[in-house]
């Protein structure tokens, strides 16, 4: 079975820290193979099918041949062996900031409608406008203030969420740091504000209609997940 | 969902092998799209590593010597 | 050494097939990349017995072999427990002293690492009674160190990052290769682990400096498992924490 793997920079396993061996000019990297009962999580190797991608986001990704027999979980895939076929170049910095872009954008929209349904247009003009200015967040804040319930208001996030595609902390005082020392990678950013921006989704959602939001939730990652696949053209 | 706040009270039970499969996926799952936790996760086996490497301090030669003494004045009480 | 599958010789467990079980499935294999690799335990116990029977004829060249191969570990762990070598000295010199006099009891219910470190483990807490070591001083030092980390994380009631941190950690497998073996972090890891409360400093001796096991650190201490695991926890965080402020005030520095 083909399915993908995402492993830190030189090919490291994010949790197992096991370096994978890596395929060749001619040849897929060697089988890894792991001794005794294959269990989620504890033993095995773990591998994601492409409707799961973004909830294993990280710096490579690489499409692995899995060996029999797979275990199906939810999330995830585990097998008793697997060997890496070729690396996913289409997944690099670039595309991992256009998948932040196109998360946020999502998520602007979705608050925007939503302030639309609650008789705030010009709120829902400002918000969609502050998007794209370089002073988003501070735009974002001052939306928020001037909306009841600033501090839980869907805005509010947002403009952390400007923060963080910064680089920065939400909340902090000081200036969200300009050089990368000490910053999440692009991947590891993308995982968070993916995951950041599905959940303001399903809280929007929620508030339109309650009980709704592990449904929006799934969904959205899906959503997610099939855009970043597309992009990537994975084929299968 | 895990909070960070559970990651780093939880660490040494995941390292440990301690956690339930369910939670360790919550754990998982929670540290691949937290950056700080990444962050945490990876100082927390830094540290291990380096304590295993920490230079072993020189063993003293009159130490062994007096050791060495110690079993010779131990083994002729023996007989 | 020839292998021999003969489970009687397994003390611990009847069955060798279940302590396989118990070291292997368990771990996540690489996160246990600082303790030793495991031994094949019936292999292991019949060296011991034949080592044993060789120390009790009063085999200098076997004592000698014993001596470098746990003299080391002892050494580095007395001196955990003292504040300074000429004490650790001591301590190690008694542990042999009184394992040589106890070696003929000895039933080897225990490896022999496990009794002769229980022997150490004995003698520096024996020593440090003495000395009337400041205990709840260091605790107290401790606690503060614990409690100040809180501070890392959003409150519960958070609107948006409950319980989320507030510090960005940055990764230190990222860093430059030398970056923690520097004298500086080197230094502030050995005080670090001095400044332990000794309850926490023996566990994390043992599992990390030394890479004993689980199982092993427990027989060891008397300690169940979940005391252990509390203690090396806590441990682990203090030492981060010290190697956290080196760090840190190189950054600041540079």
């Amino acid at each position: 079975m083909i399915a993908y793997k995402f492993l830190s920079s030189g090919a490291i396993g994010l949790f197992s820290r096991h370096a994978w061996p890596t395929p060749t000019a001619d040849a897929p990297g060697e089988w890894v193979r792991v001794d005794g009962e294959i269990q989620q999580c504890l033993n095995g190797v773990h591998a994601c099918a492409k409707e799961r991608l973004v909830e294993w986001l990280d710096d490579e990704l690489w499409e692995i041949e899995l060996g029999d027999p797979v275990l199906e979980a939810d999330e995830e895939l585990i097998a008793p062996a697997g060997r890496l076929i070729r690396r996913l170049e289409r997944w690099n910095d670039a595309c991992a900031r256009a998948f932040v872009g196109h998360c946020v954008d999502n998520t602007v929209a979705l608050a925007a409608t939503l302030l639309i349904r609650a008789g705030c247009e010009d709120q829902a003009e400002a918000l969609t406008a502050s998007r794209s200015r370089p002073d988003a967040e501070l735009k974002m804040l001052q939306l928020a203030r001037s909306l009841e319930d600033e501090q839980t208001s869907p805005i509010r996030f947002l403009a952390d969420v400007a923060r963080l595609e910064r680089g920065g902390r939400p909340e902090l005082d000081e200036e969200a740091p300009t050089s990368d020392a000490g910053g999440p990678t692009p991947a590891a950013l993308a995982a968070n504000l993916g995951y950041v921006c599905a959940h303001i989704g399903a809280q929007l959602a929620e508030q339109e209609s309650a009980g709704a939001y592990d449904q929006s939730f799934a969904r959205e990652r899906l959503r997610e997940s099939t855009w970043l696949a597309e992009k990537l053209q994975l084929g299968r | 969902m895990f909070t960070c706040r559970q990651i780093y009270d939880l660490i040494t039970e995941y390292d440990e092998g301690f956690l339930k499969t369910s939670e360790r996926r919550q754990f998982e799952s929670h540290v691949v799209i937290c950056p700080p936790c990444r962050g945490f996760l990876s100082q927390m086996r830094a540290t291990r590593d380096q304590l295993g490497r920490g230079a072993a301090p020189e063993f003293p030669a009159e130490l062994a010597d007096s050791i060495i003494s110690a079993f010779q004045e131990w083994k002729s009480q023996q007989r | 050494m020839r292998r021999r599958s003969e489970p009687h010789l397994n003390r611990d467990t009847d069955d060798g097939r279940r302590y396989t079980a118990q070291r292997n499935g368990k771990h996540n294999p690489a996160t246990t990349s600082s303790a030793k690799p495991s031994d094949d335990r019936s292999a292991t116990r019949l060296a011991e017995r034949e080592l044993l029977a060789r120390l009790r004829a009063g085999d200098e060249p076997a004592f000698r072999q014993l001596l470098a191969d746990f003299g080391p570990a002892m050494f580095r762990l007395a001196r955990v427990y003292a504040s300074d070598s000429e004490v650790a000295a001591e301590i190690v010199q008694e542990t042999w002293v009184a394992a040589l006099r106890g070696l003929q009891g000895f039933e080897g219910r225990s490896s022999l690492r496990t009794w002769v470190f229980t022997i150490l483990a004995n003698c520096a807490r024996r020593r440090a009674k003495m000395e009337a070591r400041s205990a709840p001083l260091s605790s107290l030092e401790a606690l503060r160190g614990e409690e100040s980390e809180l501070d890392c994380f959003f409150t519960a009631n958070h609107s948006r990052w409950a319980s989320c941190w507030t510090t960005i950690n940055t990764r230190w497998d990222a860093l430059p290769e030398d970056a923690l073996t520097t004298q500086e972090a080197e230094s502030a890891m050995m005080e670090a682990l001095r400044s332990l409360p000794p309850s926490q400093s023996a566990v994390i001796a043992l599992r990390d400096l030394e890479g004993l096991s689980s199982d092993e650190v427990c027989s060891l201490l008397g300690l169940s498992v979940g005391n252990q695991r509390v203690l090396l926890h806590r441990a682990r965080l203090a030492i981060r924490r010290a190697l956290l402020e080196v760090l840190d005030d190189k950054e600041s520095r540079s």
